[in-house]
């Protein structure tokens, strides 16, 4: 194709950045309008790119490469399969969303819109870049405007979260790029184009593998959050602010995910297989241990957060199962699964995040017990937040069971994991257990008088909430599209990955 | 241009920074104490017309003085780093010094001086030739420490400077005698010629090079040999912290990279537990220490400590790659720390008497100076060695040079130690930005106009090295004159 | 390892003689007799008793010229190699020392102009 679709996506934000720093600061709401005008662009061009793309192969479409440091071999290599259209989509989708949340942000309004275009930028640039040094250029990149984000306009203890989240991220993707310096000195001939490295995957040592696979692991898990390095995570989010929350919880994590089936899984096949069990493993604890202390949680927030910690959980147990049955078929239900759940996730806790921050924005509070009988108060605020409570437990007819039960099915299939699975559904009983409660606590019962000067959820609101609101119920019902686009990819990768 | 057997086209460059300087302080007591700039800005053309010679030079490779001094890729590489450094210096200090009420034009022919012994040190591999570069260099540097006469602090760093430098001085003789007594040359690259001969690592030799080490790994500021730059790092004038920080750093580096990466090739296997261990306690003390400085000058002598311990890697690898690395690094921690110094001095400037340089006077500056505040965090992230600045350039360029040899252990507790660093880094940020400002906030004085150049300057060379360093620095290995 | 042999005789001359000097300073404290008095304490015990401190304040101009002395007086020490052989080096010889002493030039006309050989 000969319009560079993908470089237009990432560099719209930029430019966007550079002209609302040239911005008169004064002029708040013309900057506002300008930001989500240009996170505009992207949107449609990431529609675009999911009707243009052709779902019947796994290849690498949309590409752009040019010579860029030669002598390092170093590319300006971009393309996009069916594992990245959708999260394109995603990220564009939310950044547009989170630009029209952060309306109500008061203070230092300009260059809170220029680090979120340039956090924009970032992101589509991980999803789109093929070349590992552009990779790890956007991976870092996005990490200072973030860093940003939540030191300036988070909450109390913003300062303490802003670092812990940018030395966490940092800690991994500094073993990222040891792993990636690895992976370029044994390739013959040296490179750092990632097709390049997938091809030649199945030819590096298993020793080396296994080394590279956990420094790989040790970035990516830290991102989406895997159990034990999941603590940055409440912190980060109750800190920021909602618009940052949104972008953190719906894209940010699936980036830990993208890079386990864009990297570790294609290139390193044998790594994956050798820690495919541990892996699994570490997804149920990461299921029930989340959904166990959200139970516990006082703050609407934290709930949502770890909540988080326990549905990324589906996804790495789906991640984890894979594997070519007797007749030559790869299995991807297991994958499908935890692609539906990424992109189930982000929409749902997107908007779960959004409309939290809505009553915080009202209340200022966001105590669970300080509410009660919101309902009858506040009925459409109420509405919502029902409706993406109950797609969050895995209600039928919503995205988030289509993902969770395809997680189920695919990793029921394969015997090794019946017993995991048999656990992991006791996470489903969990999650209905803390988000009813919290449903019961906060919109039902007795109405606390010291809320009757809460308003309604306004109309700008019900704008950004209304497309996740639409595509979850859209996907639960008919969830084919997304299937039909990753397929192909999926089972490209299971072929990777067996081999 | 041949005059008595030498060919003196190839000494243009240092030759010139030698007459400018010596004409700056001919012209300085004949102005009077207002018009002090003047030999500022004479020096800063003069330094113009060198980088002139030096560009024109670019591609040459020859030497004259019967080989003692050398025109090659590297010294006309590090000559670079070296004029920038100082054009930059002189940039940032000629409004700092008369804000500071310490407007004596003998700053100038000093940095010159400094500066032409550094180029004297990059384009040599004879070893009495380096010392002698190395002597001009450091002498004009103890004088530039304490050149804020008055202030207490200035005289420390340069009696601890000088007295510490004038001991490391000795060992670096004494090492380049045992040379000497076993090579029977000056000649560092006759050491190649004593292996090729079958001399075998002669412990002369060996306590030789451990010598040299010491010496060189004092100007570098190497742990053990540290102690004296937090406090002379401290105490001097802003830009000439920034200075050093820069061209001396990278002049020694020169040295030891010419004398153990070329000359000693053949005991790399004996030197190379040495520098593993040198360079693992550089980068760990440096980045350790550095965490609790609350002085910003204080924490990036630290920080510059820790710098030191990265470039090292390059010495324990020893490869002609890795050399080229360390040169790119040294370029990019030179324009990269001369940026975070044009901040440190505008500040510091806002009070004529007083040094403002602890972290603290930096709160809130996000919101009083703007635009002060984003460019001392970009170079901070440089520094810290993030995409797409030139601080990671540098850091990819070295590490990959080391993996390549297959030193994964080191890599990854420089990785380890740069994860260390982002954190004080951070700090300033956070105060600029997320703290309110102070209730008697600093006054920084308007943006002069050559600070506004010099920062210019750095920005976009730190910009344009992290995005396309191809067009600023072929990678294929500086080549050593001698070897060829 | 043949140098240590050769040196090996000095090392034992210098150990040796490191032990005597050693000997004797202990030796003397501990055989020695020990009697203290105001007159012993005192810094010279025999001849002109001490006025003052000695780190007495003294002009810097001595110092400015002692300094300057050394610098000029070493440009003598230098020419007379050259001297030796001049007609050897010829013109080169002749331009290089005439630029040595063009430099000491303008270090004299810096020191003249700043004043540093004023006395007053």
């Amino acid at each position: 194709m000969d319009f560079p679709i993908l470089s237009v996506m990432i560099f719209t934000p930029l430019i966007g950045m550079l002209i609302v720093m040239l911005m008169n600061k004064e002029k708040t709401e013309l900057i506002k309008y300008t930001s989500v005008a240009v996170s505009i662009i992207p949107l449609i061009l990431s529609v675009m790119l999911w009707f243009g793309y052709d779902s019947s192969t796994a290849a690498m479409q949309f590409t752009e490469r040019y010579e860029w440091i030669p002598t390092l071999s170093i590319q300006y290599f971009l393309g996009v399969d069916g594992l990245s259209v959708p999260m394109l989509f995603l990220t564009a989708l939310l950044s547009t969303i989170s630009l029209i949340v952060s309306f109500h942000i008061k203070i230092r309004v300009k260059e809170y819109f220029a680090f979120f275009l340039l956090l924009e930028a970032g992101m589509i640039g991980v999803f789109a870049a093929l070349d590992f040094f552009l990779f790890y250029v956007f991976w870092e990149v996005m990490l200072v405007p973030m860093y940003f984000l939540i030191g300036i306009w988070g909450g109390p203890r913003k300062e303490y979260a802003a670092i812990k989240f940018f030395l966490y991220t940092l800690f991994g993707s500094i073993f990222m790029l040891v792993g990636i310096l690895i992976l370029y000195l044994n390739s013959s001939p040296h490179t750092l184009d990632m097709m390049e490295l997938i091809a030649q995957g199945n030819q590096f040592a298993h020793s080396l593998q296994i080394l590279v696979w956990v420094f790989f692991f040790l970035a990516f898990a830290i991102k989406v959050p895997i159990f034990p390095f999941h603590t940055w995570l409440p912190d980060a989010h109750v800190e920021a602010p909602t618009a940052v929350s949104i972008i953190l919880a719906g894209v940010l994590l699936k980036m830990g995910t993208y890079g386990f089936l864009r990297i570790s899984y294609p290139m390193l096949p044998h790594g994956t297989q050798y820690f495919a069990y541990p892996f699994a493993i570490l997804g149920v604890i990461g299921i029930i241990y989340g959904a166990l202390v959200s139970m516990a949680q006082k703050d609407l927030k934290k709930l949502v957060a770890y909540s988080s910690v326990s549905h990324m959980g589906y996804c790495v147990l789906g991640m984890a199962v894979f594997f070519i049955n007797s007749n030559g078929q790869p299995h991807t239900t297991g994958l499908a699964g935890c692609i539906f759940q990424m992109f189930s996730h982000g929409l749902i806790t997107g908007a779960l995040f959004l409309l939290v921050g809505v009553l915080y924005d009202r209340a200022h509070t966001r105590e669970i017990a300080a509410f009660g009988g919101l309902g009858a108060k506040l009925p459409l605020y109420t509405a919502l937040m029902t409706v993406f409570a109950m797609a969050s437990l895995g209600l039928p007819g919503m995205s988030g069971f289509v993902a969770e039960f395809m997680v189920f099915v695919g990793a029921f299939a394969s015997p090794t994991y019946q017993v995991m699975t048999g656990i992991a559904v006791i996470g489903v009983v969990l999650t209905a257990a803390y988000i009813l409660r919290m449903v019961q606590k906060m919109f039902l019962g007795e109405f606390n008088v010291k809320w009757a000067g809460l308003t309604e959820i306004n109309g700008r609101e019900i704008l950004a909430v209304a497309p996740l609101l639409i595509l979850t119920i859209a996907l639960g019902v008919y969830p084919k599209p997304l299937v039909t686009m990753i397929s192909a990819t999926l089972e490209n990768i299971v072929f990777m990955v067996s081999r | 241009m041949q005059f008595g057997n030498v060919d003196w086209w190839l000494l243009a460059p240092s030759l010139s920074v030698c007459i400018v300087a010596l004409l700056a302080m001919l012209l300085e007591p004949f102005l009077s104490e207002k018009k002090q700039e003047i030999v500022g800005h004479f020096s800063w053309i003069g330094l113009i017309v060198a980088l002139y010679f030096a560009s024109q030079q670019i591609g040459v490779k020859s030497s004259t003085f019967g080989g003692m001094f050398l025109a090659d890729d590297f010294s006309q590489f590090f000559n670079l780093i070296f004029i920038l450094g100082a054009i930059l210096t002189i940039f940032m200090s000629i409004d700092y010094l008369k804000k500071k009420d310490n407007n004596h034009g003998e700053f100038y022919p000093l940095i010159l001086f400094s500066t032409d012994g550094m180029m004297v040190m990059a384009s040599t591999s004879n070893l009495l030739v380096m010392f002698l570069g190395l002597e001009i260099m450091s002498v004009a540097l103890y004088v530039l420490a304490g050149f804020a006469r008055t202030q207490l602090r200035s005289t420390e760093a340069s009696i601890k400077y000088f007295l510490l430098g004038a001991f490391a001085t000795g060992f670096t003789v004494f090492g380049i005698a045992f040379i000497y007594g076993t090579t029977g040359s000056f000649e560092a690259m006759d050491v190649v010629k004593h292996f090729q001969q079958g001399g075998g690592v002669d412990s002369f030799l060996l306590i030789g090079a451990a010598l040299l080490i010491v010496g060189l790994g004092f100007k570098i500021a190497a742990v053990p040999f540290h102690m004296w730059a937090a406090d002379a790092y401290e105490g001097a004038p802003a830009p000439v912290t920034g200075f050093m920080s820069a061209g001396p750093k990278a002049a020694a580096f020169a040295a030891l990279l010419r004398i153990f990466s070329f000359g000693f090739q053949d005991m790399q296997a004996v030197l190379e537990p040495l520098f593993w261990i040198l360079a693992v306690l550089t980068m760990t003390v440096g980045n350790i220490m550095a965490i609790r400085q609350n002085n910003i000058k204080r924490m990036l002598a630290f920080s510059s400590i820790a710098h030191a311990g990265y470039i090292m890697i390059a010495l324990v690898v020893g490869t002609a790659e890795s050399a080229s690395a360390a040169a790119l690094y040294l370029l990019c921690y030179a324009v990269t720390n001369l940026g975070a110094f044009m901040i440190i001095s505008q500040i510091d400037a806002s009070s004529a008497h007083e040094e403002v340089t602890s972290i603290d006077n930096y709160s809130g500056l996000g919101r009083t100076k703007p635009l002060l505040a984003i460019l001392l965090t970009v170079f901070l992230i440089s520094l810290a060695g993030f995409p797409p600045t030139a601080g990671f350039m540098g850091k990819f360029v070295l590490f990959k040079s080391a993996v390549i040899d297959g030193h994964y252990a080191i890599v990854i507790l420089a990785v380890m130690n740069s994860l260390v660093s982002v954190y004080y880094y951070l700090r300033v940020v956070v105060k600029m930005f997320m703290s309110d400002p102070e209730a008697k906030p600093v006054l920084v004085p308007a943006l002069p106009a050559f600070l506004v150049i010099a920062l210019l300057v750095a920005v976009i060379a730190v910009f344009a090295i992290g995005i396309y360093p191809q067009r600023w620095y072929p990678f294929d290995g500086l080549t050593i004159f001698s070897l060829n | 390892m043949s140098n240590f042999e050769v040196y090996f005789p000095l090392a034992i001359q210098i150990f040796i003689a490191v032990c005597i000097g050693l000997a004797m300073f202990f030796g003397s404290s501990l055989f020695g007799k020990k009697t203290y008095s105001r007159v012993k304490e005192q810094a010279y015990e025999c001849g002109i008793e001490a006025e003052s401190d000695s780190r007495q304040r003294f002009p810097v101009k001595f110092y400015m010229v002692a300094i300057l002395f050394i610098i000029f007086d070493l440009e003598t020490v230098f020419l007379f190699p050259w001297a030796v052989n001049y007609k050897k080096l010829g013109l080169f010889g002749f331009v290089e020392m005439g630029v040595f002493i063009l430099i000491l030039l303008v270090g004299y006309v810096y020191i003249v102009k700043k004043g540093a050989l004023k006395w007053d």
